[in-house]
């Protein structure tokens, strides 16, 4: 908890470059030649303590710590929607001492701002998971399956409630349009709780969200679960008996991914050191109750595999939020 | 919580309120225009990106010019401006403050001899704002290297030594005792990653 | 009910968490006095700590930190007005005030009390109403929490003080500030010119830190510093006639509190705003509110725990947080696999209440605690201010990288700092400003929710029975006291008893 490691001024890029190469080597092991993996370990979480990035970053560190002989220690590093967190990994280049807990906004953040940083700068180490999303309404609503919500929006007006305007649920929610040629009107919440109040109170019709934010309210029966948008049925309780979207007629499984990475530039040794700690936390029960007690889908993936799905991941977003910016 | 109009000349208002509310005035123009270009409304007529910064920029450079105007309406003669409700409040606000003697008008208008608690006269005083800025901005500026609590030790050592010219010995002490509590606090007790610096002390 | 208040008092009640709880409260109130820093901040850096305890216990700590860094935010305000959360900023109009009257003791004294008073009957209010409130609250759609919103923008009337335009802009000034960044509900950056660090706007701590803890250090200096106070210890106590008056505050602060904290997002800092302004506007000591009257601290006080602990009905019951901490704090729950919603009450009744209890608990330890610490609090009024402001200025800097661990923080601080100088210079009042702060990214994220469902029409504001009675208040409340100005004003021109400029 106490490790102070070495900082940089992310605004006076030029003097941030100087202390870098200055210090750069004293926390990692990888001057050149060869690899020691290194002590002390930073996992930068670009987002504030207590949110969805954090709980995976944690997980992730405790997990490394026990596979690893590194001290990992979870950094919150905050601000610009996470913009802040990865631009003080683009500035750790070459350092197999730093790491980032990371998902969708990875890939968001360089094509909806102006940022410096661009997913393929940093060295995709494992994808934990994908948490897929689950297309839900109110107990008493009329509609029973997708397509039935589908259907209604091609007769009148449909009001979805989305988290984050260029989300995970948003891209999601597009590319069902694209596929189905209809329009929702979506209004932005910013958490799938409130999103599932909405619901509750009546205010939107329809609404998807991560599975873990609702199940309260499935279980309770509150709300009713109409299709998940995943390659394969949940095994969790209350979703195992929901179809896919697939299954339905709605070939849409997008979701937000969960997993780490680090900088670029790093050396052969040092990503496999962090590939083969990855597949031996992936054994591991604290990574399997992670995955259980935030209900992901454990499609694991490392290294180039994950740098593959990136790629693909990054063709969809891409398409669909340069569509919404060109609007 | 003084009031300028409290000056004993009347026919016009003191230039740095003007000057204050115009730089609002400008503000708030600044925010209109950046605005519209954000987009005021979307397709439908749904609120943009820009709907409220127009909103709040126009209100801003309204009420702005508004209130120059009426420090020169109510400056020059009382009544007649539409705000007069606000005098209503300002005269009970500064029947009150009459009685609390207010420390600002104190110094600026009887006594720019009188020295204050830190024993310095009106001048010394705003040059000792002057100082303090400066010697946080040093501070926040060597940070890179320095470190945090190390540059911020040095601010409270400099400002107590140069501006408040205290005994060495006290300020030392002082400075001293602030990094260890901060260092407690923060690094021990709180486990936060300060940064080090170039110099990677504490 | 009773059966609730049961399985509370025995899950709160054990040794363990009462010690806990202890803990809690001691850290959350000394993180709390340090300027700059506040429940929000506390509880996210502490928040690690608890991570290797029993969920139930871990939540009666974090929740101790919350009110005891909630309480020593205003032990801040108060002694040298650098509040380290935004629902403490009311403090430093009175409270502060009263310190400077030699009434520090005093002030700290009523605002324990206030808590306290707020906690027992806020916590009654939970035990009877969680489940028929968390109904009413769903009720509560974007138009709904608008109107809210709007309510509490009105009440910047109140606090405008002796100008009321230059308070209405300087709230409008907050509210543009709050607006750097990406919006909620677009994917446009607004006012950041290429700037990473401000994707997500100014650190509004930051900023309150900058304005508040070295805008007041300079403006001091400006001022000539605050002689210290030599009040004999007997001074420092609270006197009879002050606790009377605090009473009626104190509990119109908690009714309005819990009403405000019930509803999702609206929060504490509304809470204590608005009951500042009930008792500026309609109490028995209105005149003397804004000058360190104790109904200015007992009031916004009360509030602003009632809030609080309200605040965690949407929490618990919904999992939508009602300001900044309570969001750390749901996230905490998430982390020990605790899924706030509508079945949390039924299936972990001893947590829940468990916590509940606690909080009484808590609240009375802190009664305990700061009673008899309050005038060695205000002790630190007699440190020289020369040795104490570098102190303050070192201490809000560490507090302010501590919020998000970027050094950006600290050039915001710095910028505040330059910007609260010249306002308090040249007089422009800050309170109002602090709440466009706060309310800025909430009113934009409504209204762009409601201009989404009304599909561009506001009007729908008026469709609604609940957002059309607070849109109506919030119009009367806005507009109301300066046309009442204008007729009194007639009424007296007529009457020629208008005196002119006395000065």
């Amino acid at each position: 908890m106490n490790r102070r490691t070495k900082f940089l001024l992310p605004a006076a890029t030029a003097a941030a470059a100087l202390t870098l190469t200055a210090c750069g080597g004293t926390s990692s092991g990888s001057k050149d030649g060869a690899f020691t993996a290194p002590n002390d370990v930073r996992m930068i979480v670009p987002f504030a303590a207590g949110g969805g990035s954090d709980i995976a970053g944690r997980a992730i560190s405790k997990g490394l710590e026990k596979v690893t002989k590194s001290t990992v220690t979870v950094e919150n590093i905050t601000g610009g929607d996470g913009a802040v967190g990865y631009s003080e990994l683009l500035a750790s280049k070459g350092d197999p001492g730093v790491l980032l807990a990371s998902e969708t906004a990875l890939m968001t953040l360089p094509i909806v701002q102006d940022v410096a940083f661009d997913y393929e700068d940093f060295t995709p180490i494992m994808k934990l998971g994908s948490d897929y999303n689950v297309v839900m309404v109110d107990a008493d609503s009329p509609h029973k399956t997708c397509p039935d919500v589908i259907e209604a929006a091609k007769q009148g007006e449909v009001t979805t409630g989305i988290s984050g305007a260029t989300g995970p649920e948003f891209v999601a929610w597009s590319l069902i349009e694209e596929q189905s040629n209809v329009k929702f009107e979506s209004v932005v919440f910013e958490s799938g709780a409130e999103i599932a109040t909405a619901l509750l109170g009546g205010h939107i019709d329809v609404a998807m969200t991560n599975p873990g934010e609702a199940l309260g309210y499935f279980e309770s029966g509150d709300l009713k679960p109409l299709c998940v948008l995943a390659p394969e049925r949940y095994d969790y309780k209350p979703l195992a008996d929901v179809p896919t979207g697939v299954e339905q007629g709605v070939d849409v499984t997008f979701a937000q991914w969960r997993g780490f990475i680090a900088p670029g530039g790093i050396s052969a040794e040092a990503k496999q050191h962090w590939i083969d700690a990855a597949k031996e936390y992936a054994k591991t029960d604290a990574y399997t109750k992670y995955i259980e007690s935030n209900l992901l889908q454990p499609d694991v993936a490392y290294g180039d595999e994950f740098k593959a799905f990136l790629d693909d991941y990054n063709k969809d977003l891409k398409r669909i939020l340069d569509k919404k910016n060109d609007k | 919580m003084t009031s300028k109009s409290e000056a004993p000349a009347r026919t016009r208002p003191p230039t740095s309120d003007v000057v204050g509310t115009a730089i609002l005035a400008a503000v708030g123009a600044f925010a209109l225009v950046m605005g519209f270009g954000y987009g005021f409304l979307e397709e439908g007529g749904k609120v943009g990106p820009g709907f409220l910064p127009v909103v709040t920029g126009g209100f801003i450079l309204v009420a702005s010019l508004a209130e120059i105007t009426r420090m020169y309406l109510t400056h020059g003669q009382r009544g007649g401006s539409l705000m007069d409700f606000t005098e209503d409040i300002e005269e009970e606000a500064n029947a009150a403050i009459g009685q609390t003697a207010d420390p600002e008008t104190e110094g600026s208008s009887e006594s720019t001899q009188q020295r204050d608690t830190f024993g310095r006269t009106a001048s010394p005083r705003n040059r000792a704002i002057v100082k303090v800025f400066g010697i946080l901005l040093a501070a926040l500026l060597v940070m890179p290297w320095l470190g945090l609590l190390l540059s911020l030790t040095a601010m409270v050592l400099t400002v107590v030594l140069w501006v408040e010219r205290k005994p060495l010995l006290p300020s030392v002490l002082m400075a001293a005792g602030a990094l260890a509590g901060a260092y407690l606090i923060f690094v021990q007790a709180l486990g936060v990653p300060l940064p080090q610096g170039a110099l990677g002390l504490i | 009910m009773l059966e609730n208040l049961q399985i509370g008092i025995e899950t709160a009640i054990t040794p363990h968490n009462l010690l806990w709880c202890f803990a809690g409260v001691l850290l959350g109130t000394i993180i709390g006095m340090l300027p700059g820093l506040g429940s929000a901040t506390g509880v996210a850096i502490l928040l690690p700590l608890t991570l290797g305890m029993e969920p139930v216990t871990a939540l009666i700590m974090l929740a101790g930190i919350y009110y005891g860094s909630q309480y020593g935010a205003s032990i801040s305000s108060i002694l040298i007005s650098t509040p380290g959360d935004s629902s403490s900023v009311v403090l430093t109009l009175d409270g502060y005030q009263m310190a400077r009257n030699g009434r520090a003791g005093a002030a700290l004294a009523i605002s324990a009390i206030s808590s306290f008073v707020a906690a027992v009957v806020s916590l009654i209010g939970l035990m009877a109403l969680a489940a028929p409130v968390a109904d009413f609250a769903l009720r509560f759609g974007p138009p709904e929490n608008l109107a809210i919103i709007l309510l509490g923008l009105a009440t910047i009337v109140s606090f405008a003080g002796e100008n009321m335009l230059r308070g209405i802009i300087m709230a409008a000034a907050g509210l543009l500030i709050s607006m750097v960044g990406v919006a909620s509900g677009f994917a446009t950056a607004r006012f950041t010119f290429g700037s990473v660090n401000l994707l997500s706007g100014l650190g509004f701590i930051a900023i309150l830190i900058g304005v508040f803890a070295i805008g007041e250090v300079l403006h001091q200096i400006h001022r000539g510093g605050e002689k210290p106070i030599k009040a004999t210890f007997r001074d420092l106590l609270i006197t009879k006639s002050e606790l009377r008056r605090s009473v009626a505050p104190a509990l119109r602060g908690t009714g309005l509190g819990f009403g405000l904290g019930t509803l999702p997002g609206a929060g504490a800092t509304l809470a204590s705003f608005m009951s500042y302004g009930v008792e500026r506007s309609f109490g028995k000591f209105k005149k003397q509110v804004g000058k360190g009257a104790v109904e200015g601290v007992a009031a916004p006080e009360a509030s602003n725990n009632a809030a609080a602990n309200a605040s965690f009905i949407p929490t618990l019951a919904l999992g939508i947080p009602g300001s900044g901490t309570t969001a750390i704090l749901l996230g905490a729950f998430v982390i020990f696999g605790i899924q706030p919603g509508p079945l949390l009450f039924e299936q972990q009744p001893e947590l829940v209440w468990g916590l509940l209890v606690s909080f009484f608990v808590g609240n009375l330890i802190l009664l305990v605690l700061n009673l008899p610490l309050a005038p060695v609090f205000a002790q630190i009024l007699r440190v020289p201010y020369s040795y104490l402001y570098p102190i303050i200025l070192l201490m809000s800097l560490v507090g302010a990288f501590a919020i998000g661990n970027t050094s950006f923080a600290l050039w915001v601080v710095f910028g505040a700092g330059i910007l609260g100088y010249f306002m308090k210079r040249f007089d422009f009042p800050a309170a109002p400003m602090v709440l466009g702060l706060v309310l800025g990214p909430l009113l934009e994220k409504y209204l762009v929710q409601t201009s989404a469902l009304g599909q561009g029409n506001l009007l729908i504001l008026f469709h609604g029975p609940i957002s059309a009675t607070f849109t109506i208040a919030a119009i009367v409340a806005f507009v109301g006291p300066p046309v009442a100005g204008l007729i009194r004003r007639r009424v007296r021109a007529g009457k020629e008893i208008r005196e002119t400029a006395k000065v």
